[in-house]
């Protein structure tokens, strides 16, 4: 599903992501951990073609990352949420549905309100909202489209419980229903349940395994 | 939910894309409020009217004569030509930190990274930032126009006509220019080398006196009042070129710049509407991707421990800051001088309102190098945090700006010099230097310290004339020491055997006195404010 290979981001003299080779499957759900700094999401922001590596090739789906195909295959949540000022929710849903060319958007966006706990919110505008509200609006922009790679970057930040819990049961479905899922996260209840543990210290990957082991709780430096 | 990407097509797309535009496009007019447009129309059209009105002042209104008008027939072409040129190589300057479109932070997120073509989703907002740079052009163009109509022979519609040509023509090409190095991703250095081309071209045919470039052809449409040539409209051809390559390549742009771009022009929007300058001048800096040094030029020794090293502390702070500057933002400081310097020099050859120039170009050059202090007040809580009271910091922040604005005010005494070609301007200029420099940083102090005049708090009929004082007192502050230079010259006029290096002296004293009355303001600015307030 995505493919990297050799691929560096730089500015300037500053190395943000060493050379990277690697290959997510469909259906893996991989979580991507690493302490402030060390290159997540740039990582994330290369494979949705927001960032453009400085050297190697990334492809999502057999196309060049941030292609027109690829675009159309990956969702992307970022870390600090992003949304007009003049639409309300319910018409956000609207407007990213119909821009990936989902016309009956309705039930799935009621869904996911319901679900995230929105669903009396929906008609205000989130540049009204706590962090935690538009998070969640983030999350439903995202999960509302359709999409085959899931890139989400520190999804729980500002989360209530009850969205945390919501966020984790919405991945997990994705994940179930065929996609690949790439979190970067610290959560480590999270990273338990994930299929892979991708662990990154100053841009270089320094771990790519099971998630869950002792080597993960160190990289992390929890024991 | 994750389960298909098949099910969408272009035009189902593209057309949601129109159809939410037009819906968000509506509801913002139907926000729109008249009578804050008409105010708004109204302060334009009175600065506007006052702009033209003092450029009046300097042009003046003696017409040309015989070899003046020659003269002016054979290099103005070249001349305006260097105009146009140099807003081309702006305009790929621009465009290679992926200007000139300012995207919204969602629009790059949701938008562009959908799958809609990107040059469609892109037309809209390429052509409304072409038709808003035309129009801005074409106003300009009119109005030197109107300045040219009054030393030169011929019609008024016939100036302001071909100005507003010239303008809109040139304003159109430096979109265009912009969108073609944005979406065709030109790296900062072939832009460079290109604008330097297309400059060098203009500079060329300015010393032969020729019209060889696009840029003078267009520059020969300028002079159609006095010297019809048809042919020269082959020159404007290039406007509409650029215009189209520029829309048609503007779907290549890079989303990272993009991006950053548009989350600094949001702030940019912000900064201005609260009237914030400081802020407006650096995300400015952060817009052109000016940043610090990694290196510093010069590494300075550790501090020691002592009583003195503790008191030189923000001294040594201000001046890590300064070996950090960028070499573009030491050149950006040493014109600025040279245009403090050349404009006090044409004030004292009679242009007095260029006077307001030299106080302005110090006065930027001021909001530059206060650098230290503004950072210190975008971050109050630390700095009330430190064991000073805040005004005893913001005073000692003003000692290297000081320093460092000497020598921008010796480079404006080396320019005069060089001007003038006479020794009276070292004479005069170099008493004045340090006191000019000590004003310019005070009164870019006074600029950011001071937050803007709460409006309910101003009588509704005042409200105008206190924003206006408001922002014309910190320029006018540094208009002083430019000013001391035109009283010398009346002095001089008067008293002919006089000593010009005393006179200078004299004057340095008087401004000198005004910095330390702005430095005690800085220091003692909450106790002023309570007294003012009644004790409260």
């Amino acid at each position: 599903m995505l493919v990297a290979e050799g691929i560096t981001k730089s500015y300037a003299e500053l190395v943000a992501l060493a050379p990277l080779d690697l290959t997510i499957k469909a259906d893996e759900l991989t979580v991507l951990v690493g302490h402030n700094g060390s290159g997540k999401s740039t990582l994330l922001s290369l494979c949705a073609g927001l960032l453009e590596p400085t050297e190697g090739t990334l492809t999502v789906d057999g196309h060049p990352a941030g292609s027109f195909e690829a675009r159309a295959a990956t969702s992307y949540l970022p870390d600090q949420p992003v949304l007009y000022d003049d639409l309300s929710v319910v018409e956000h849903l609207e407007y990213v549905s119909r821009l990936h060319g989902v016309e009956d958007w309705e039930d799935r966006g009621n869904d996911l309100l319901d679900r995230l706990g929105l669903a009396h919110r929906a008609d205000d505008l989130p540049s009204r909202f706590s962090r935690g509200l538009r998070q969640k609006t983030s999350i439903a922009l995202g999960l509302v489209r359709p999409f085959r790679l899931l890139l989400v970057d520190e999804p729980f930040v500002g989360l209530d419980p009850q969205g945390k819990e919501a966020l984790v049961g919405l991945l997990d479905e994705a994940h179930r229903q065929g996609a690949a899922v790439v979190v970067a996260t610290h959560q480590l209840e999270f990273v338990q349940q994930a299929d892979r543990c991708l662990a990154l210290r100053d841009g270089e990957l320094v771990f790519d395994g099971p998630a869950g082991g002792a080597d993960v709780d160190k990289l992390l430096g929890l024991s | 939910m994750a389960a298909t990407v098949e099910d969408w097509h272009d035009d189902v797309v593209v057309g949601a894309l129109h159809e939410l535009r037009e819906t968000r496009r509506r509801r913002r007019l139907g926000d729109w409020n008249v009578i804050d447009a008409l105010y708004k129309a109204y302060l334009a059209a009175v600065v506007g009217g006052v702009g033209v009105t003092l450029l009046s002042g300097v042009v003046g209104d003696q017409r040309l004569q015989g070899q003046a008008v020659a003269d002016v027939r054979r290099y103005g072409a070249a001349w305006i030509g260097l105009v146009v040129a140099g807003a081309i190589a702006l305009g790929l300057r621009s465009g290679a930190r992926g200007g000139p479109l300012a995207l919204e932070a969602a629009e790059v997120r949701y938008v562009l990274l959908a799958p809609v073509d990107r040059d469609i989703a892109l037309q809209a907002p390429a052509r409304r930032q072409l038709r808003f740079t035309a129009f801005a052009g074409t106003v300009t163009g009119a109005a030197a126009g109107l300045l040219a109509f009054r030393r030169l022979p011929g019609q008024p519609v016939e100036w302001i006509a071909a100005g507003a040509l010239v303008g809109g023509a040139t304003a159109i090409a430096m979109g265009g220019a912009a969108m073609v190095a944005s979406g065709r991703r030109l790296g900062k250095r072939t832009a460079t080398a290109l604008a330097i081309a297309v400059i060098g071209w203009s500079v060329a045919d300015v010393v032969a006196g020729m019209a060889t470039s696009p840029a003078s052809l267009v520059g020969k449409v300028g002079l159609w009042p006095l010297h019809f040539q048809p042919l020269a409209a082959a020159g404007l051809i290039a406007a509409p070129v650029l215009a189209i390559a520029g829309l048609r390549s503007v779907g290549g742009l890079s989303l990272e710049a993009a991006e950053r771009r548009g989350r600094l022009v949001t702030h940019l929007r912000f900064a201005a509407t609260f009237q914030d300058l400081r802020t407006v001048m650096l995300l400015r800096r952060q817009l052109s991707a000016e940043q610090p040094r990694s290196r510093p030029w010069m590494k300075p020794k550790p501090a020691g421990l002592g009583r003195v090293q503790r008191n030189l502390v923000v001294w040594r702070r201000d001046w890590r800051g300064v070996l950090r500057w960028p070499a573009v933002r030491i050149a950006r400081l040493t014109i600025l001088g040279a245009v403090a310097g050349l404009a006090t020099a044409a004030a004292w050859a009679g242009n007095t309102a260029m006077i307001a120039v030299a106080g302005v170009a110090m006065f930027v050059a001021g909001l530059d190098a206060i650098e230290g202090l503004s950072q210190e007040i975008d971050h109050p809580d630390r700095r009330d945090g430190f064991p000073a009271e805040p005004s005893a910091i913001h005073l000692r922040h003003l000692a290297v700006p000081t320093v460092v604005l000497t020598f921008v005010a010796l480079a404006g005494v080396a320019a005069a010099a060089a001007a003038s070609h006479t020794l009276l301007a070292l004479k005069i200029g170099l008493p004045l230097a340090i006191p000019a420099a000590a004003t310019a940083a005070g009164a870019a102090a006074v600029s950011a310290l001071r937050a803007p005049p709460d409006p309910s708090r101003l009588m509704a009929d005042s409200t105008g004339m206190g924003l206006l004082f408001h922002h014309a007192l910190p320029p006018g502050l540094a208009i002083a020491a430019p000013a001391a230079v035109l009283l010398a010259h009346s002095q001089l006029k008067a008293e002919p055997g006089a000593d010009p290096i005393a006179i200078a002296v004299s004057a340095a004293f008087n401004i000198l006195l005004l910095a330390g009355l702005i430095f005690g303001w800085v220091r003692q600015r909450e106790a002023v404010s309570a007294f003012f307030a009644g004790g409260r």
